[in-house]
């Protein structure tokens, strides 16, 4: 238990001493998932909102495939998208493996599924006054669709924090696709993989409680914007 | 014909669930007071939708200032028209937020908000709830928020789908008492639905009957005009040259009045009771509707009462169509208005 106890001790001295090891882990992630969370929302959320609100032959066979792909595993989406950045896949002249931005599309293909079922899911089940309120009130498609969207704020907030959570913590695409290289796609989860075979627990409990924190602080200002909205 | 604000010509909307509207023509006048009655499922909601342009009918077309609706015109003149829904939708937030709702979406500036929001919540009776949680509201209450939303709009046209749902009696008055004034203030066309045929008549110029999708032409059941009599201290309403109906409370002047069919009593010899009303009659038609029976008896050559008894009743009355029969009736069961 006492390499354990070392390693704690060791990790707080890391974050707080602002170890480069670490900061690099930790802005890499930050980096490379808000990115990808960004182009997920870009994508997902009009997707999700459209397949919501509207009705059309086929809408079913859709929402099954979505769902699906909320169960896709992270190294599948990472082999998929190797085999088309990589040097002799379609893409290959682009360079992309290896560079974050290779995990930014692997993560914006993990996150995009998340945002867009569960966008689609919270549009479903909202009030259906709301579309024939805000036409009544004179509003135009534009304006009506900011009205269902703003009324289902929350739920598509809770979708987008559920979408970072998820390509924050995966380590399947960023190892395929990053290749772990220090100071470059080296981020928090694959520099936990590493330190963990190498023996080494206090670099990576220290990006294990980094990883902690992010989460909590998110869930922070979720509950807090909540808690707003009731009262 | 000027005067027509809006027309409907040839409308049909067919519905999944197989319910068809077929209106052939229906016209609305500038400054009335409509009533669309009906039972539940007569399809007063969907006839409304479509005239408020939250919907579009099958076949057929609506006319708004003698203009046709068409794509390029809905949203203007969408905006010249407001439909308050059935337990209507307030969107979250403030009462404020709400009732400014539809003045952003026409891009009104912000600096005219304020009062604005003001007046139209003096109308109903809401001042200070500016700043109000819309969750913190009662039904009544919320009710009152969406009027006030609509008269912000200053609307042509105001719909009203069943306004007076779970509703009660002083709300009930506090509501009608706002669509009068918007109507007499603005001269704002109202329509508004009801199931409550008696409440339609009281409250609005012209009663439309909707029966299966279609309209009818049928008259209330009961509803006469009268004028009033006084004789040894009792009131009365002279309906016909032998008729006069006792009633509870003293008028001045020529009034409408209607009695349920369910308050009127049928027996086959007359009897002593506290009922003040006892009319001598003919059956002329006999209906029997979901268990009740329909009995319609002509007391005068011009008036007929209509009364539903129980199938036990009737069977146990062995009535027929020319029997004689009491009808028998309380006048405190007369509505004035």
């Amino acid at each position: 238990m006492e390499y354990i106890l070392n390693g704690i001790n060791d990790a707080f001295r890391m974050i707080f001493s602002l170890n480069a090891e670490v900061l690099s882990a930790v802005s890499v992630s930050l980096m490379v998932s808000t990115v990808a969370i960004f182009l997920a929302i870009l994508l997902g959320l009009p997707l999700g909102f459209i397949i919501g609100t509207n009705s059309f032959f086929g809408k079913k066979t859709i929402i099954t495939i979505m769902n699906t792909l909320l169960a896709v595993p992270t190294v599948f989406i990472g082999l998929m998208v190797y085999s088309f950045i990589c040097r002799r896949g379609l893409l290959g002249n682009f360079g992309l493996l290896y560079t974050p931005w290779a995990m930014i599309i692997g993560q914006t293909i993990l996150a995009f599924p998340i945002v867009s079922a569960l966008t689609l899911s919270a549009v479903s089940s909202i009030d259906r006054r709301i579309e024939k309120t805000a036409l009544s009130l004179g509003a135009n498609k534009r304006q009506v669709a900011v009205c269902i969207l703003t009324e289902a704020r929350f739920a598509i907030f809770s979708a987008i924090i559920v979408a970072f959570g998820r390509v924050f913590s995966e380590v399947g695409i960023s190892m395929l696709l990053g290749g772990n290289i220090r100071y470059l796609t080296r981020n928090i989860t694959t520099t936990i993989v590493l330190e963990t075979g190498k023996g080494e627990f206090a670099l990576g409990i220290a990006l294990g409680i980094v990883l902690l924190t992010v989460a909590l602080l998110i869930n922070i200002v979720f509950s807090y914007l909540q808690s707003k909205k009731s009262s | 014909m000027n005067n027509i604000i809006l027309k409907a010509e040839k409308l049909r909307k067919r519905l999944d669930s197989g319910f068809s509207l077929e209106i052939s023509n229906l016209c609305f006048k500038k400054g009335q007071i409509y009533g669309l009655v009906g039972p539940n499922g007569a399809g007063k909601t969907t006839l409304l939708n479509i005239l408020s342009l939250l919907d579009r009918p099958s076949n057929g077309e609506i006319f708004f200032k003698n203009e046709r609706i068409s794509k390029p015109n809905l949203l203007t003149t969408r905006r010249k028209i407001h439909m308050i829904t059935e337990n209507p939708f307030l969107f979250s937030g403030t009462v404020f937020d709400n009732i400014v709702s539809g003045l952003r979406f026409r891009r009104i500036s912000p600096k005219k908000w304020q009062g604005l929001v003001d007046k139209a919540l003096e109308v109903v009776g809401l001042e200070n709830f500016n700043h109000r949680n819309i969750r913190k509201l009662s039904v009544g209450e919320s009710q009152r928020v969406a009027l006030a939303r609509a008269i912000v709009l200053n609307p042509e046209i105001l719909f009203l789908d069943e306004p007076f749902v779970n509703l009660d009696r002083q709300s009930i008055c506090l509501i009608e008492e706002y669509i009068r004034t918007i109507q007499k203030s603005n001269q704002t066309t109202i329509i508004f639905t009801t199931h409550d045929f008696y409440q339609a008549w009281h409250l609005s110029n012209q009663v439309i009957s909707l029966v299966n999708g279609r309209i009818v032409e049928a008259p209330l059941d009961n509803f006469f005009a009268g004028s009033p009599e006084e004789e040894n201290g009792s009131c009365f309403v002279r309906i016909s040259k032998n008729i006069r109906i006792a009633i509870s409370q003293k008028i001045d002047n020529r009034c409408n009045i209607c009695v349920h069919p369910e308050g009127i009593v049928i027996s086959k010899q007359e009897f002593d009771s506290s009922a003040r009303n006892s009319f001598k009659g003919v059956i002329k038609s006999i209906h029997a509707e979901d268990g009740i029976v329909r009995v319609t008896i002509r007391i005068d050559p011009s008036i007929e009462l209509t009364t539903l008894i129980t199938v036990r009743s009737y069977r146990a009355l062995k009535l027929a169509i020319d029997s004689e029969v009491f009808a028998v009736f309380k006048a405190t069961s007369v509505i004035i208005f």
